[in-house]
């Protein structure tokens, strides 16, 4: 592992943009739970800065620091003033670290499932097929994955959202505003399909006629920020494949994660793999910038043409509704006023900030079943602020946070996708 | 070196004839409690001043500062009194500096000339320093005993408007601490440990304090009350609020009569709110506090600005020397606690003092939480001896209960053999005896005088 | 004593998982946000005044160096344990203790971060004034121990102004309460040596700070020069004016961009300095005195002035300043930051001379300030890896220091001498005062234990103090 240069020449140059001054550690959700240096990004930054320069090697322990105590949320990423990338050093320190070391024979066959739609497909069906059979409330409610109660899991989707829809849904309206594709991800697909259908009722109605390659797959993240990074070079070409569009308005995706890995990490990952010589060519690297270009959250792209909504009715009586930014959107994207603008736009909603809306919800994928202790710890933080609220609603815009915040919150509490609220709104 | 062995001699030459006094008539009238000090030196300046110290350590003589004498009587009996070394020769300024808004000026200068000096320059500036004895308190002894007047409220303590200490130790050192700007955290804090610190660790002789332009509007409110209830509910109005009065002054009819007429109202209590700023502010500041003091219950209220308004301040500066006038053996003491407890800790004082036979008059920093209590001794009215030791002994206690503690700041020397003058000692005196033995090994300034006897 | 022991002896206090030995442990806990570097030989976390207490006693016995570590934002490598020793991180102490509004004071423990603490009385309707720009990291322990200032110093005084109390542990172990909620205790100001001490004197389990109402209004107004001189000049006019605005901040053209750079608000690249102007108190005649404010600027020649209308702007205004120095990451990786303090009248001669340094020593240097008090911020820029370019910038670094004294001002105006400075301590003082400083150093910790080569030559050459490791 000496002899192979530990990142990237962009990645290893940004490290020294870190001038120390701490101040990430107050934006960390990991830190305000354990309040140690290695738990700061400040920290694995300097860790990161001194295995650059061999003053350090690259411990089990450096390993287990890097995949144990960041979410990889990109909180002190939105908040460096420097200009810090910590989720590219951090993911780039997973991937050596995963080399290195391995990854769990699970996460492995986990990644293998995700990078393989028909494996996905059939797992799904599996899954589906054994809860039916198997379940129950006794047995649901003895299990958990880390920090997740399965008896509080959503069900999956009785067949893929993928199936449910057409190739191309046609503009409702009677022209056609604009062409776009969805990128619909994982867990719409087979966990959440009503917000699928919701997007696709939304955007036809709104004008937009929306393409839903059947051929999709996963976006790749969860398999490269565990560090996986061969294997996701073929789940991002795959996408590339798909997506990497000129002849469209944009690609709309549901889930913040999904944008993320799209917008912010193809780009890098490609160019940090194309730079230590393992094969990535430039024009990947030129179709990874053009889908960057292209890729919008679903509710950046219905507010930035917010005129083509049909009218909406006055309701009765009001709900109220409260919003969660996932961090993917809100610090990886700037996605902040939109979906809220959405909310606000609606006659049946009483929107009410919560406090700590940009508070990462202590998901962070696999972290909540690796790391439950401190996932909860930061989740109740979250759940706590929802409730103090008293909203009947929570709306967010990722699947992941959904999951996390729904699995933990009070089941009173309905958590959904803004888009979801947009339909009600609708119809 | 010095030619002769002679203190007196070698004073002498320091400061010249004029200024060494050693003829005991001229002396006695100088005793600290009881001691008449073997000589009065005067020196001119600092560097004067380091030379007398260097000499009488040499000799071992043991060094007690004055300035105008106005707090002479605070402290512990002093075990000796060789030199009595007086500053007020040392009346001018280091540096002078309007524009920068900070003046460094010597310790044997009056509050007094320094005001005048300042509210005649240009616009109009002042020291935010409001002392106790007006017309006499130096400069340096201010400093030196930490003497907080009623506006520290708005404009802080001593330790909050003092940029820079200079100082001469024992050995006759000249030490610079701090200097002139606001913000300067080069090594330790001295400054601020010179501050109180009644010269144990060094004589100061020249503080740098920060200075402000006069405000364009001042006006006092006073309102009267019945009942320390009424006056409680006045000040939980005001102290959570967001009015910042200059100063928040707690008077009982005793301390009201020893203001010399300067008070417009009459009651058992009365209330006065120093109020300082702009225009706007000050006039509304009159309006809300009188309707607050109305809500409260206080009988009348009346404010004054002008002659009337600064007569009051100069007046109850100077309560206790009123008192003296009457009452040569006037005991003052001193208490701090904790803010909210300012009632209560009055009227334990009160009823202290009326079980031990006598009458007090009562002035309190409401705001702040401290409260000068000056016992009337002598006479009908007076306290019994046997009385006030067991009455400082009461009050100092209900001060520590309260988060605070208790002085003496002035009493006959019998009453100050019996009581401890610098009220409860905490653990802490260990380190305040080590900074002694580190700046002053021989214990040639003050021996005696200060907490715990250093 | 052997290694082994020692760490035996550490886990019987705190429990095994809360002393930290390996090498990746011990290389994060030996830097803080300056560039001194040190190592710990061992780390432990307390939780307890009791646990601090022991670990110091321990430390006495055995002669072990013991620092105490915040959040680690210190500028001046004040935790910096570049003589070994054992390091004790004091973050896991960070409750807020109790809110005492009647006699308005908070308790509370030394690793509680100070924005925290403000954001807690805040929310019943009351100010912990101190703001280092730091305050979302750093903790109030950190603060006590550097005597932190930050923009609203000018009016509100530094942290030293604002504790009244604390329980602190001394070298050798022994816990005492210094001071308390009330004003005024007799005694020598304990206190107020320790406060800005560097963790050389003692180290605090519990502070008492003041804490005052808030005020009725604010006014924020942001002012936009065309050169330095016309904004220095407008500080000395407002001040001469006689108003006591509760911040007076300036940022010069190099600054601003890197503000602008990331923080994204408008602020024009092109201008030369930029005011930032806070005035509080009751609402009556405040806008008097705003407008007086603009009056001022534009007679001094200010490009445009604006008021901040909503509470957002006001915030937004704030972030930037708050964010400057981390922002100048963005045009040059590394800074080192002076923090000499002049009097207001000097600060247009001293920042002209601070350019003149800049360009003899051929370094970029990007000023923000605290233009009401005095105290400078030059941020010197550069890349560590250009070792000649480092050894200029500390030359620059020490010469502006020496132009601060030459004004009449000070080399530390709030970071504290920490290590960084040590070499210009004789600029300031002469040796009847190092000598006197040396004393409080020997009544405290007259075996130099706590953290040794900090703050006072001559306690840290009684240590044998090594040779600085810079980066």
């Amino acid at each position: 592992m000496e002899q192979m240069a530990l990142l990237g020449n962009d990645t290893a140059e940004n490290v020294y943009h870190c001038i120390k001054c701490g101040l990430c550690s107050a934006h960390c959700p990991v830190y305000r739970e354990i309040h140690m240096e290695h738990a700061s990004p400040r920290g694995k930054v300097q860790i990161t800065k001194k295995m650059l320069e061999n003053d350090l090697s690259l411990t089990e322990e450096v390993k287990k620091t890097f995949l144990s105590t960041c979410l990889l949320c990109g909180s002190c990423v939105a908040n460096c003033p420097s200009g810090v990338d910590q989720v590219s050093l951090f993911s780039g320190v997973r991937w050596r670290a995963l080399q290195k070391y391995g990854a769990d024979w699970r996460k492995r066959a986990m990644f293998r499932v995700l990078s393989s739609r028909w494996l996905m497909s059939a797992s799904a069906a599996f899954g589906e097929w054994a809860r039916r059979n198997f379940g129950g409330a006794w047995i649901e409610s003895r299990l958990h994955a880390g920090a997740i109660s399965v008896e509080r899991m959503p069900q999956l989707n009785e067949k893929p959202f993928n199936e449910m829809v057409p190739e191309v849904v046609l503009s409702k309206k009677g022209k056609t505003n604009a062409r776009v594709l969805y990128f619909h991800g994982c867990a719409t697909n087979y966990l959440y399909g009503d917000v699928g259908l919701a997007v696709v009722d939304v955007l036809s109605k709104m004008g937009v006629e929306v393409i839903i390659p059947k051929d999709q797959g996963c976006c790749g993240l969860p398999v490269f920020f565990s560090g996986e990074r061969k294997a996701s070079i073929e789940v991002i070409r795959e996408t590339l494949r798909l997506f990497a569009r000129d002849d469209v308005d944009a690609v709309v995706i549901d889930c913040a994660t999904c944008s993320a890995s799209l917008k912010n990490e193809y780009y890098h990952i490609l160019k940090d793999l194309h730079d230590l010589g393992e094969g990535v060519t430039d024009q990947e690297l030129k179709a990874a910038l053009l889908l960057a270009e292209k890729v919008q959250d679903v509710t950046l792209f219905i507010d930035s043409h917010k005129e083509w909504l049909p009218a909406m009715k006055a309701a009765g009586e009001k709900v109220r509704v409260t919003y969660h930014d996932p961090c993917h959107l809100a610090k990886g994207q700037k996605v902040v006023a939109q979906p809220r603008n959405l909310l606000k736009a609606i006659p049946g909603v009483e929107f009410v900030e919560m406090n700590g809306a940009i508070d990462c919800c202590g998901g962070g994928g696999s972290f909540q079943i690796d790391y439950p202790e401190i996932s909860a710890k930061i989740t109740k933080r979250k759940t706590d602020n929802i409730e103090a609220t008293k909203a009947q609603f929570c709306a967010t815009g990722c699947p992941g946070c959904s999951l996390t915040i729904s699995n933990h919150l009070d089941p009173a509490i309905k958590v959904v996708h803004t888009v979801q609220v947009l339909q009600q709104a609708l119809q | 070196m010095h030619k002769t062995d002679n203190p007196v001699d070698i004073f002498r030459e320091i400061v010249g004839d004029a200024h060494v006094v050693a003829d005991p008539d001229k002396l006695k009238p100088l005793t600290v409690d009881g001691v008449i000090p073997g000589l009065m030196v005067s020196p001119g300046t600092i560097a004067e001043t380091s030379r007398v110290m260097a000499a009488a350590h040499g000799l071992g003589l043991a060094v007690l500062p004055t300035g105008s004498g106005t707090k002479m009587t605070l402290g512990g009996i002093p075990k000796r009194a060789d030199v009595l070394l007086s500053t007020k020769r040392m009346n001018g300024y280091a540096d002078y500096d309007i524009a920068n808004l900070t003046i460094e000026v010597e310790c044997g200068a009056t509050v007094h000339e320094v005001q005048a000096k300042l509210g005649a320059e240009g616009e109009g500036y002042f020291l935010p320093l409001d002392p106790p004895h007006s017309q006499g308190a130096t400069i340096g002894g201010v400093v030196a005993t930490n003497s907080n007047g009623p506006r520290r409220l708005l404009y802080g303590g001593l330790r909050d408007i003092i940029l820079g200490n200079t100082a001469v130790l024992a050995n006759g050192d000249i030490v610079h601490a701090g200097g002139k700007v606001m913000k300067n955290v080069a090594s330790y804090d001295l400054t601020k440990l010179l501050i109180g610190s009644l010269g144990a660790l060094g004589l100061i002789c020249r503080t740098t304090f920060r200075i402000y332009l006069k405000p364009e509007a001042a006006a006092t409110l006073f309102l009267s009350f019945a009942n320390l209830k009424e006056a409680e509910t006045f000040f939980h109005k005001v102290i959570p609020s967001f009015y910042y009065p200059a100063a928040l002054e707690l008077m009982n009819a005793q301390t009201v009569a020893a203001c010399q007429g300067t008070v417009p109202l009459s009651g058992a209590y009365v209330v006065a709110v120093g109020l300082e700023g702009i225009v706007e502010a000050v006039e509304r500041q009159i309006a809300d506090m009188t309707e607050m003091g109305r809500t409260a219950g206080a009988l009348g209220t009346f404010s004054l600005k002008g002659d009337g308004h600064r007569g009051f301040w100069v007046a109850y500066g100077d309560f206790t020397d009123e008192l003296i006038k009457s009452h040569p053996d006037l005991i003052v003491l001193k208490s701090n606690f904790a803010i909210s407890r300012q009632t209560q800790v009055m009227e334990a004082a009160a009823q202290a003092v009326k079980k031990a036979g006598g009458e007090c008059a009562l002035a309190c920093h409401a705001g702040s939480g401290i409260l000068t209590t000056a016992i009337l001794t002598g006479g009908e009215a007076g306290v019994k001896k046997e009385a006030i030791v067991k009455l400082i002994e009461e009050m100092t206690g209900e001060a520590v209960k309260n988060d605070g503690n208790l002085i003496v700041e002035k009493a006959p020397r019998f009453i100050k053999e019996k009581v401890s003058v610098w009220g409860k000692i905490g653990a802490d005196i260990s380190l305040a005896r080590g900074l002694k033995e580190q700046f002053d090994p021989t214990g040639i300034i003050n021996p005696g005088r200060y907490v715990g006897g250093i | 004593m052997e290694k082994e022991k020692i760490i035996n002896e550490l886990e019987k206090i705190v429990g095994k998982d809360d002393v930290l030995t390996s090498e990746m442990e011990l290389q994060i806990y030996g830097y803080d946000a300056s560039l001194i570097k040190g190592k710990p030989d061992f780390v432990v976390i307390p939780e307890s005044a009791a646990e601090v207490s022991q670990i110091a006693r321990f430390a006495h016995q055995n002669q072990i160096l013991l620092i105490a570590r915040g959040a680690g934002t210190s500028l001046s490598g004040g935790p910096v344990p570049n003589q070994g020793g054992i390091v004790m991180l004091m973050t896991r102490m960070n409750r807020i203790l109790e809110i005492d509004l009647e006699n308005q004071r908070v308790v509370v423990e030394p690793g509680a971060i100070t924005l925290d603490i403000k954001t807690e009385v805040a929310k019943l309707g009351y100010l912990y004034q101190p703001d280092p720009a730091s305050e979302k990291a750093t903790t109030i322990g950190g603060n006590l121990a550097e005597n932190s200032g930050g923009p609203l110093c000018f009016k509100y005084g530094v942290t030293s102004n604002h504790v009244l109390g604390a329980e602190v542990v001394l070298a050798d172990g022994q816990i005492i309460t210094i001071g308390g909620k009330s004003l005024d205790n007799p005694g020598f100001d304990l206190l107020g040596v320790i406060t800005g001490s560097e963790g050389t004197l003692a180290i605090a389990t519990k502070i008492i700070l003041r804490i005052m109402p808030k005020n009725e209004a604010v006014k924020t107004l942001l002012a936009i020069f065309n050169t330095v001189e016309d904004g220095a000049n407008t500080v000395s006019g407002i001040v001469k004016a006689g108003m006591v605005p509760a911040t007076l901040e300036m940022m010069d053209n190099l600054a601003i961009n890197a503000v602008e750079a990331f923080y994204k608000i408008g602020l024009p690249i092109d201008a030369a300095a930029m005011l930032l102007i806070e005035l509080d108190g009751l609402q009556d005649g405040l806008g008097r005195l705003a407008e007086h404010v603009v009056a001022i600027c534009k007679a001094n020649n200010v490009r445009d002035v604006k008021l901040a209308k909503t509470a957002a702007e006001r915030d937004q205004l704030w972030m930037a300043r708050k964010g400057a120095f981390g922002a100048t990451g963005r045009l040059r990786p590394n800074y080192l930051v002076n923090d000499g303090t002049v009097p207001r009248t000097k600060l247009p001669e001293t920042l002209r001379r601070v350019g003149e340094i800049g360009k003899k020593y051929d370094v970029q240097i990007a000023n923000v300030f605290h233009a009401g008090d005095g105290n400078l911020h030059p941020l010197v820029l550069f890349d560590e890896r250009d070792k000649d370019e480092l050894a200029r910038v500390h030359k620059a670094a020490f010469e502006i220091m020496q132009l601060c004294i030459e004004m009449g001002g000070t080399i530390t105006g709030e970071h504290g001498i920490g290590v960084e400075k040590l070499a210009a301590l004789n600029l300031q003082f002469c040796s009847e005062d190092l000598a006197a400083l040396a004393n409080v150093k020997k009544t405290f910790d007259p075996d130099g234990i706590l953290n040794p080569g900090k703050l006072n030559l001559i306690a840290s050459e009684a240590c044998g103090a090594k040779e600085i490791a810079y980066a």
